[in-house]
């Protein structure tokens, strides 16, 4: 177990300390008597987050729950409510540190870093050998040509790779407006591309294609941000929401992370809670219920508030 | 046979000549038995018994084009059906001991694999297996990593070809749900009909033994000791339904759906009408997207929500093992050789078919098979081998599957397939632990239930309906005056007749000869349809009916053809009428009496009594307008002679009642023998009396209330009995309905939150 670090005072190095509530809730048209989900709300341990507790509340209260590690070790947890129920209240409530994140330094070029992946054996192999190839959300045979157009802007030859992911973070950040109403969860990334808009799922997406269309192992990293209210309002409780990044594999400064949603390479105000090859391995509540209406509506707050 | 050989048009199969090379290019056929299969004269009556014999076992299938299942959900499968060649693949003690050692050394061999694949992956950081192309695959399951299960595979096939040099090569292996068990024994069991005496002389090894080795493989495959196996099938909308009930038949195991398994406490249990039973081992016939709705790679919602935990955690064997798949991902199928090289490098090695446009041995075909002119094509045999706990067991046989010009060997376009015989007593007596017994009479899964009540309530109907309607035609056949009786008053009463016993019970059109037949031809389209659902609910409890059923209920699926072309021949009626005799017969003397049969023999009386009443209503609910006075009106007496004789025809009453009466029928004593005679099968007093003795009985939902009530009912005067009873049956048939089959649902998939934060 990791010590508990000291909360009442700001950390060495910057660290903070978050309090995240991500509450779903389901509604149905109908009772239902059946519900089964599967999540990840569960912040996971990294090198700069220290996940000090977590819990998961249910309303009706589950008869069966488990927890496990996926094949990315990120923990899952199941349930299951065979109450009968017209609302499921799902209650995912943890406190993490973070420490602050230094500056990733990598002068590799991506050409060589592309090249050591291709071959890469030993535990480097599983490691990043998952994060190169096509996924769900992401459909690298029918788009890569695109993709590579994309990256092509940022991908000089010889480019350091630190910088060029970061010339793509910006890139992204520039070229593509955040427009909550232009997709759904159905919207191919190929449409996505092609109207330069979207919300920051879409753009996580668009990076890892980019990247993995050069033949860079990018995973899809899902989490919480700070988001901080317009000068001189309060902070409304509740009003945040998921968030999701990439992270990508250099040799010498390891797996790091950028935003290309909001154009930056995190330092403390981004909480994780898992990773995988796309939103499809690490979706926060998915699952099936059973009973007479498939009616539904599904309601999500997040509140991140600091210590 | 074909000389020369022919290049597929899409650079699929080549086919060389193999007239030289003994029987098709396997060596070693006796000249004697190769003369006997291909015997043109015996060929042609051969071939059609096969196509019979196939139609009768494989009722199923048959039943694939029927627009409805039990509770009236609709079907989308069309209907497959696939022709069984009468000529053999042959193969020679000594060819089959060679190809089973190699099966046999490759299943262990990617046993190894994928325990690797999922374990330690020793194969992924060595690169021999990349990791890029197991995700790119689709087939490699991440929520597989890690699990362990005792098995891998329990059960393996693999499609093989023989080259036009003589060797066999590997088409594919199959991993996640190898199908084809039960086909490969059904084709065996028709050519051993049509040519039992071929089959001996040639020392044909039996496959009989096999299915007792497949469930000895399945109990090995779990911790338990004595385990509860239950087929795992997609039901009657999966391409291989058929496959999986005659499977279950042959092992006998019940078959579930999705909807009759619930996971509870990391365990699998089965719905019955006992409650809810665990279940050990689920011998899943699915691939694996369709097997839990909570796996990242799940198709929609189908499938068992929790069901891969149960695995994980110990409580559940799945056979094949979750994740068993990726072997089958066709890109990695050169990564998966050099696997096999790393981990176990084979003896016996079955190379890769490899590129196409390599030449294939063709096989004798019995003529106009796949396409007039041509008498030999390249086959593909799938070979089924298991794990016992001890060893691999290799089927001594397989099926056979044509190819047609061009066609990818993986999959055959031609629906031709082809029993494989192993000559010579090849395979050793498989000797082992007898296989646990468990008393399945007493188990009734709840959708089991469901159909069996259904379809004796579909039954029931269908044959009143028959039945009225030949009472009718054959009256108006016989004397076709009483069409003129009494102002057209005949034709009226048969029209309200024939509508009330398709539950319509009124006739808006004004009484014609037309109207009449139009009445009879809609009563002919609702028998069809009726059977048609009957059908449908007894395919999908194989398990619960007698072999004999299975062949009347394709004789009837062949009848309902006629049917819906309106029927009037009085032929077709008496046989139609024929099978349903002979399925009361087999309900009543071939069915195991236990709680499958209590709840099919509820719906019988229930829809029984529905029936009379319908009918005694219709009989004696005379038009009031264009009826002249009646009063001593002796046209008016005929009709009413006749519409009473109808009644007691269509309830199979008329003979007991003129040997009671040996007069002409009167309606009080008519009414007695259907209301009140207890003696009287078809009678309301003994349907009651009927389902009063299943009211003893514990699973039962029909109370003493409802027979009291019932028997009260039956005292009052028939204007008032009528809608007293009908209302008691209707009510205790909902309550039946709701307290036994209401629960299984599928599951529906919930909603899931798109990621969205602002930007700042």
């Amino acid at each position: 177990m990791t010590t508990q670090p000291d909360l009442s005072q700001p950390g060495p190095g910057g660290t903070r300390a978050y309090r995240v509530e991500h509450r779903t809730v389901y509604s149905y048209g109908a009772p239902m008597t059946d519900g089964y989900t599967v999540t990840s709300l569960i912040p996971r341990a990294t090198d700069v987050q220290t996940v000090i507790e977590a819990a998961i509340v249910l309303d009706p209260p589950e008869s069966d729950r488990d927890a496990y590690l996926d094949g990315f070790n990120n923990l899952v947890n199941q349930f299951g409510v065979h109450e009968s129920h017209q609302v499921l209240t799902i209650t995912a409530t943890s406190v993490v540190a973070l420490r602050r994140r230094e500056t990733p330094v990598d002068n590799t070029s991506w050409e060589q870093v592309a090249g050591l992946l291709a071959e890469a054996t030993g535990d480097l192999a599983i490691e990043a050998g998952f994060f190169r190839a096509p996924s769900p959300f992401i459909d690298l045979v029918e788009l890569g040509e695109r993709l590579r157009q994309l990256a092509a802007a940022s991908f000089v030859p010889g480019r350091p790779i630190v910088e060029a992911v970061g010339a793509l973070c910006r890139q992204i950040f520039a070229e593509y407006a955040f427009d909550a109403n232009f997709s759904s969860l159905s919207t191919p990334l190929g449409d996505v591309l092609e109207a330069r808009r979207g919300v920051c799922q879409d753009f996580a997406h668009l990076a890892i294609g980019a990247l993995r269309s050069l033949g860079l192992a990018a995973r899809y990293v899902s989490g919480y941000i700070e988001t901080m209210p317009p000068p001189g309002e309060p902070r409304l409780v509740g009003a945040d929401a998921s968030h999701a990044w990439c992270s990508v594999w250099t040799p010498l400064a390891g797996w790091v992370d950028f935003d290309p949603t909001n154009g930056q390479l995190p330092v403390n105000d981004h909480i994780t809670v898992a990773w995988g090859r796309d939103y499809a391995d690490v979706v926060p509540v998915r699952g099936v219920m059973i009973g007479p209406s498939t009616d539904q509506t599904l309601e999500v707050s997040v509140d991140v508030a600091r210590q | 046979m074909t000389a020369g050989s022919h290049r597929g048009h899409d650079g699929g199969v080549n086919v060389t000549s193999t007239a030289a090379r003994g029987f098709g290019g396997i060596v070693g056929v006796p000249a004697d038995l190769v003369w006997q299969l291909t015997d043109q004269v015996a060929l042609p009556d051969r071939q059609a018994r096969v196509d019979r014999l196939l139609a009768a076992e494989g009722a199923g299938h048959l039943v694939h084009d029927l627009p409805v299942r039990a509770g009236g959900r609709s079907s989308g499968v069309e209907s497959r059906p696939w022709r069984l060649d009468s000529i053999p693949v042959v193969l020679p003690s000594a060819t089959f001991r060679w190809l089973s050692l190699a099966v046999a050394e490759r299943m262990e061999a990617i046993e190894l694999v994928l325990a690797d694949l999922y374990g330690d992956r020793e194969l992924v950081r060595e690169r021999i297996v990349p990791a890029e192309a197991l995700a790119a695959s689709g087939r490699y399951r991440f929520d597989a990593i890690g699990t362990a299960p005792r098995r891998w595979l329990s059960t393996y096939a693999v499609d093989v070809v023989l080259d036009g040099d003589g060797v066999w090569r590997v088409v594919q292996d199959l991993t996640d749900a190898p199908a084809g068990f039960g086909y490969a024994l059904l084709d065996r069991s028709v050519l051993s009909r049509v040519m039992p005496d071929v089959m001996t002389d040639a020392e044909v090894a039996s496959l009989a033994r096999f299915p007792a080795a497949l469930g000895r493989s399945l109990a090995a495959s779990s911790p338990v000791s004595s385990p509860r196996i239950v087929l795992f099938s997609g039901g009657l909308d999966h391409p291989s339904y058929v496959d999986h009930s005659s499977l279950a038949v042959q092992l006998g195991i019940n078959l579930a759906e999705g909807a009759d398994l619930v996971v509870r406490q990391r365990r699998v249990w089965l719905r019955t009408l006992d409650g809810l039973e665990p279940v050990d081992v689920l011998y899943r016939r699915l691939e694996d997207p369709m097997v839990d709705p909570l796996t990242v790679a799940a198709a929609g919602s189908a499938g068992v929500p929790g069901l891969l935990q149960a695995e994980r955690s110990g409580g559940l064997t799945l056979a094949n093992a979750y994740g068993s798949g990726v072997i089958e991902g066709h890109d990695l199928e050169s990564y998966i050789e050099a696997a096999i090289d790393r981990l176990q490098p084979l003896e016996m090695v079955l190379p890769r078919l490899g590129s196409p446009g390599r030449s294939l041995a063709a096989l004798p075909l019995a003529a106009s098979s796949v396409e007039r002119g041509v008498d030999a094509a390249p086959v593909v045999v799938r070979l089924f081998a298991v794990h016992d706990g001890a060893g691999v067991r290799v089927m001594p046989g397989g099926i056979g599957r044509v190819l047609a010009p061009g066609d990818d060997p993986r999959f055959p376009s031609a629906l031709t397939a082809k029993d494989v015989w192993v000559l010579g007593k090849t395979t050793a007596p498989v000797v082992g632990p007898r296989l646990p017994q468990v008393d399945f009479g007493r188990s009734v899964p709840t959708r089991a239930a469901d159909a069996l009540y259904w379809l004796n309530r579909s039954a029931e109907r269908a044959e009143a309906m028959a039945r009225t309607m030949r009472a009718i035609t054959s009256r108006e056949e016989q004397d076709p005056s009483l069409t003129g009786l009494h102002g057209g008053d005949w034709i009226a009463r048969m029209c309200r007749i024939a509508a009330s016993v398709r539950r319509e019970y009124v006739v808006a059109n004004p009484p014609s000869l037309d109207s009449l037949h139009t009445e009879l031809s809609k009563v002919g389209d609702a028998v069809a349809l009726e059977v048609g659902s009957l059908l449908t609910g007894a395919t999908t409890v194989r398990e619960f009916l007698s072999t004999t059923t299975g062949r009347v209920l394709v004789h009837l699926a062949e009848l309902r053809q006629s049917l819906q072309q309106r029927l009037t021949v009085i032929d077709d009626l008496d046989s139609v009428l024929a099978d349903f005799a002979a399925l009361a017969g087999l309900w009543l003397e071939s069915t195991v009496r236990g709680p499958a049969w209590r709840i099919g023999d509820t719906g019988r009386r229930l829809e029984r009594c529905l029936v009379v009443l319908d009918l005694i209503e219709a009989t004696f609910d005379r038009p009031v307008v264009g009826a002249p006075d009646r009063q001593g009106d002796s046209e008016a007496d005929d009709v009413d002679r006749s519409a009473v004789e109808v009644l007691l025809a269509a309830n199979e009453s008329l003979v007991a009642y003129r040997r009671r009466h040996r007069s002409d029928v009167e309606q009080d004593a008519a009414l007695a023998l259907l209301v009140r005679d207890v003696s009287n099968p078809r009678s309301l007093a003994a349907s009651i009396q009927r389902l009063a003795e299943h009211s003893t009985d514990g699973e039962v939902a029909i109370g003493d209330d409802f027979v009291r009530a019932a028997r009260a009912a039956l005292a009052l005067p028939t204007h008032e009995m009528v809608p007293a009873l009908r209302g008691e049956v209707l009510a205790v048939g909902n309550r039946v309905v709701r307290q036994w089959f209401s629960t299984p649902v599928d599951p529906i998939a919930m909603g899931i939150a798109r990621i969205v934060e602002p930007s700042p």
